[in-house]
C-alpha cells in the first residue's frame, strides 16, 4: 500500500458524519435544503433554484425495525431505512430537508413516497418506463416542468433560464469531472482503488460547498495522476490481480462487506456502472443557450439507464463499452434484497458479460451483517477463478 | 387455466386467419385490438406450464410476474403473434426482457398515476403508437370509427361483469363470489367479444334462476388487492367455507377493469380512451386514490361487512399500499380489515383458513 494517499480521501469517507454539523450550519444561516434520492433528479434545477442538496438513500440497517411498522418486511433495505430515518427523525440529512424530492425509479420508492409525504414535503417526478424520444421525450419534459413549477410555487421564487444555464454548465463541468474519478481506473495498475472511488462518490453529497468540493476532488485527480506516474499505486503492481466492474443500484449502504471487502481480498474494482457509476457521467447537457434549457435538461435525463426503464439497451451497450473500455476481467453485480428492477436486470447483464467472455458475481445483499461470511467467501472463489484464468491466458 | 386449452384457443383464432396478442394485464386497451380485428387474448394463471421462471428470475419475485414468465416461455404460446410486455409492475417490466424471441414483444407504457398532467396525453400517443405497430407488424388498419364501435362493444362486455358481480348485492347474495369468479375466469379467455358478453350474461342468468345456496347469515367480504388468478380457490374457499361469502372482488380481472368506461360519443376516440384507462385502481398508480374511492363506493352499495386484502409474495405496489388501505378501512370506512400475504403455493392454506376463520368471527 502506498503511504502517500491523496490527503482529501478522509474528507469523503468523513463526509456523511461531518455533513451533520454542516447542514445545521447551513439552515442556521437560513439556506433551504433539498433531499434527494437518485441520480435521475434533475441537479441543474435545484442548484438553478439555489437549494442546497443532500442525498436521502439510508444506508443503516437501524431504522428499518421502526419503518416495518408501516411498510412490508420484504422490501428493499435502502428504502426501509430512509423511511425509518424520516419517521423516527433519525436522519439529520431528511431532518433539515425543507424539500424531498423522489423519482418514481422502482414500485417499492414510488409507493413509500405516498407515505413519506405525509411527513415531509414533497415533489415526486414520475418517469418515463419506455427509454424511446419519440415516445416519452413530451411526458417526461412535463414532468420536469412540474417539478420546476413545484420548487418556484413551495419556495415561492422565480427559476430564470440564466440560472438554469448556468447550473447546467456547472453540474455539466462536476459530471465531467465525476467521470474522470473513475476514468484513473482505466490505467493498469488503476491510479485509484474502487474503495476510494466509492467513498469520493459517495461522500460527495454530504458536501455543500460546490466550489470546495469540486477543487478537493480535483486535488485529488491530480495526486493521484502524479503518483502513478511516479510509480506510486494504491496497489501493489501484480499482473493477476482481477480487474472488475461493479454494478448496481443503492449498495453504498452494503460497501463494507461488498466492495471493501473485494479490494481486501486482492481484486481492483477499476469502474462502477449502474446508479451512481460512469453511466450518467458520460452524457452532458446540451449547452446551447438558444434552446429550451428545461427541454436540454430532460434530453439528457430520458438516457440515464436506470433499471426503471424497458427495453434496457442503453444500459446493456454500456455495460458492453465499459468492459471493453477498463479491460475489466469480471463483473460483480451488487442488488438489495427485494429490488426487482436491478436483480432481474442482473440476468441480461449475465448474458452480456457472457458474450464478452467474462464471469459475473451476482451479490444479493442488505443492510444487516448477517451475510458478511457468506459473501466473503463467494467474493474469494470468484476472484480466485478469475485470477487462475488469468494466469492461464498469461501462460498460453 | 391448463395449457392444451390456450394453446387450442390460438390454433383456432389462426384457423380463422386471426392474429393472436397475449396480454397478462387490463392495462392494454383492447378496443384497438378489437377494432383491428386481433384477437387479443387475456391469458390469466396458467396450469402445467414449464417452469422458466426459476432459471431466469430472482427467487423474491411475485409468483404472478413468475407464471407469465413461465407461460410466455412454453410451448403453448409458441404460435402466438404478439405479446404485450406492459410496463405495469417492476417485476413484469424487467422479466418482459428476458423472455426469449424478443421481436414478437412489444412495450407499452402504462402511466404511472391518474392525477398528472402528462397522463392523458401518454396514453393518447401510446395508443396512437400501438396502432401504428399493428399496421407496420401486420398491415392491420385501424380507423378510428372501428375504435368507436369497439369501444361500444367493451363498454357492453364491462357492463356484463358489472352486472354479474351486482347479483351480490341482494340478501343473500345470489351466488358464492367462488361461482361468480370462475365464470369471469373461464370467459374471459374467449376470443370473441360476443361470446364472453353471452357467456356472463348466461351465468348471471342461470345463477338467479335458482334458490341462493348462500345462508342469509354469510359474512359479507369484499375482496381487494392483487390478481386473484392464481390463488382465488385459495382465497375464496377459505373465506366461504368458514363462515362467509365474497359478495365483491375489487380486483383487476373483475371491478377493476369492469368500471371502467370507453365514451363513444368524445370527439376525439384516443381522448375517450385515456379517460378510459386513466380510471384504473391499480396499485402502480401513486397516489391510487380511484381505489380508495372505488372501495369506498363499494363497501356501501354491497354492504359490505369484512374487507380482505390480498397481496401477492414481492408485489411492492400493493404490499407498500397496504398501510394506507388499512387505514382508510379502519379510519374513515370503520370497516374490518384483515391483509392476507400469499402466494400460489398450497402450503399455507391451512393457517389461511384458521385466520380468515378466527376474522369471521369476529364480524
Amino acid at each position: 500500500m502506498s503511504t502517500t494517499l491523496p490527503e482529501h480521501f478522509e474528507d469523503f469517507a468523513e463526509a456523511r458524519r461531518e455533513g451533520f454539523l454542516r447542514i445545521k450550519e447551513l439552515k442556521d444561516s437560513g439556506k433551504d435544503i433539498c433531499g434527494t434520492f437518485c441520480q435521475y433528479t434533475p441537479a441543474e434545477i435545484i442548484r438553478a433554484a439555489g437549494l442546497y442538496q443532500v442525498g436521502l438513500c439510508g444506508q443503516s440497517a437501524a431504522p428499518i425495525k421502526t419503518a416495518e411498522t408501516r411498510l412490508p418486511a420484504n422490501l428493499c433495505p435502502l428504502i426501509k431505512s430512509s423511511y425509518g430515518h424520516a419517521l423516527e427523525e433519525s436522519c439529520p440529512y431528511a431532518y433539515f430537508s425543507d424539500i424531498v424530492v423522489g423519482e418514481t425509479t422502482c414500485d417499492g420508492k414510488k409507493k413509500m413516497y405516498e407515505l413519506l409525504g405525509e411527513l415531509k414535503p414533497m415533489q415526486v417526478i414520475h418517469l418515463p418506463n419506455v427509454p424511446d424520444y419519440a415516445r416519452s421525450l413530451d411526458m417526461w419534459v412535463d414532468e420536469v416542468r412540474a417539478f420546476t413549477r413545484g420548487l418556484e410555487e413551495h419556495f415561492n421564487i422565480t427559476i430564470t433560464e440564466d440560472q438554469l444555464n448556468e447550473a447546467i454548465e456547472w453540474c455539466n463541468k462536476e459530471r465531467i469531472q465525476a467521470a474522470r474519478i473513475y476514468e484513473l481506473g482505466r490505467y493498469d495498475p488503476p491510479a485509484i482503488s474502487g474503495v476510494s472511488m466509492n467513498d469520493v462518490m459517495n461522500g460527495q453529497q454530504y458536501m455543500f460547498d460546490p466550489v470546495e468540493k469540486y477543487n478537493k476532488i480535483d486535488e485529488i485527480l491530480n495526486q493521484c495522476e502524479a503518483n502513478w506516474r511516479n510509480g506510486i499505486y494504491p496497489y501493489e503492481p501484480d499482473p493477476y490481480r482481477p480487474r472488475l466492474i461493479v454494478s448496481g443500484g443503492g449498495y453504498f449502504g452494503s460497501s463494507e462487506k461488498t466492495v471493501n471487502v473485494i479490494e481486501e481480498l486482492g481484486g481492483a474494482i477499476v469502474c462502477y456502472e449502474g446508479c451512481s457509476g460512469i453511466s450518467s457521467r458520460r452524457r452532458l447537457v446540451d449547452e446551447d443557450r438558444s434552446r429550451d434549457p428545461l427541454l436540454r435538461i430532460a434530453e439528457k435525463y430520458l438516457e440515464v439507464p436506470c433499471a426503471v426503464v424497458s427495453p434496457n439497451n442503453r444500459r446493456m451497450d454500456q455495460v458492453r463499452d465499459t468492459i471493453r473500455e477498463w479491460k475489466a476481467d469480471g463483473y460483480v453485480s451488487i442488488t438489495l434484497h427485494s429490488c426487482n428492477p436491478f436483480a432481474i436486470e442482473t440476468e441480461n447483464i449475465r448474458r452480456v458479460c457472457k458474450e464478452m467472455g467474462i464471469p459475473l458475481l451476482h451479490i444479493e445483499t442488505d443492510f444487516y451483517p448477517g451475510d458478511e461470511g457468506q459473501i466473503r467467501t463467494r467474493i474469494a472463489a470468484f476472484l480466485e477463478m478469475i485470477r487462475e484464468r488469468k494466469m492461464e491466458a498469461a501462460h498460453e | 387455466m391448463n395449457r392444451e386449452d390456450l394453446q387450442r384457443i390460438i390454433d383456432d383464432c389462426h384457423r380463422l386467419g386471426k392474429k393472436t396478442a397475449i396480454s397478462f394485464c387490463s392495462h392494454v386497451p383492447a378496443e384497438i385490438f378489437e377494432a383491428a380485428g386481433v384477437c387479443l387474448l387475456r391469458v390469466p394463471y396458467m396450469q402445467g406450464v414449464k417452469d422458466a421462471a426459476s432459471g431466469l428470475l430472482p427467487s423474491n419475485v411475485c409468483p404472478a410476474v413468475k407464471n407469465c414468465c413461465d407461460a410466455c416461455e412454453d410451448e403453448c404460446l409458441k404460435d402466438a403473434d404478439l405479446i404485450l410486455a406492459e410496463t405495469s409492475c417492476d417485476g413484469k417490466r424487467k422479466m418482459y426482457e428476458l423472455i426469449s424471441r424478443q421481436d414478437r414483444v412489444y412495450f407499452y407504457q402504462v402511466a404511472q398515476g391518474a392525477d398528472r398532467n402528462y397522463v392523458k396525453p401518454l396514453i393518447q400517443s401510446e395508443c396512437r403508437c400501438l396502432v401504428r405497430e399493428l399496421k407496420n407488424r401486420f398491415g392491420l388498419t385501424v380507423t378510428e370509427a372501428s375504435i368507436r364501435k369497439a369501444g361500444v362493444l367493451l363498454n357492453q362486455e364491462r357492463k356484463s361483469i358489472t352486472a354479474l358481480m351486482e347479483i351480490q348485492r341482494q340478501t343473500p347474495p345470489a351466488a358464492w363470489g367462488t361461482e361468480i369468479f370462475q365464470a369471469i375466469e373461464a370467459h374471459r379467455i374467449l376470443p370473441d367479444i360476443h361470446d364472453r358478453i353471452a357467456a356472463n350474461e348466461e351465468t348471471k342468468r342461470r345463477l338467479l334462476a335458482r334458490e341462493s345456496p348462500v345462508p342469509k347469515s354469510a359474512r359479507r367480504i369484499l375482496v381487494t388487492g392483487c390478481p386473484l388468478s392464481g390463488l382465488f380457490t385459495k382465497i375464496l374457499n377459505a373465506i366461504e367455507q368458514n363462515g362467509g361469502v365474497a359478495v365483491c372482488l375489487e380486483t383487476c380481472e373483475v371491478m377493476k377493469s369492469a368500471v371502467r368506461h370507453f365514451d363513444p360519443d368524445a370527439k376525439d376516440v384516443y381522448d375517450a380512451l385515456a379517460d378510459c384507462y386513466q380510471n384504473t385502481a391499480c396499485a402502480i398508480m401513486a397516489p391510487n386514490t380511484l381505489r380508495f374511492q372505488l372501495i369506498e363506493r363499494l363497501a356501501e352499495e354491497y354492504r359490505v361487512a369484512g374487507i380482505l386484502d390480498v397481496m401477492l409474495t414481492t408485489c411492492h405496489p400493493y404490499t407498500v399500499e397496504h398501510d394506507k388501505m388499512s387505514r382508510l378501512c379502519k379510519e374513515k370506512l370503520h370497516i374490518p380489515y384483515i391483509p392476507v400475504s400469499t402466494d400460489t403455493s398450497e402450503s399455507d392454506t391451512g393457517q389461511l383458513a384458521t385466520r380468515i376463520t378466527a376474522f369471521m368471527e369476529m364480524l
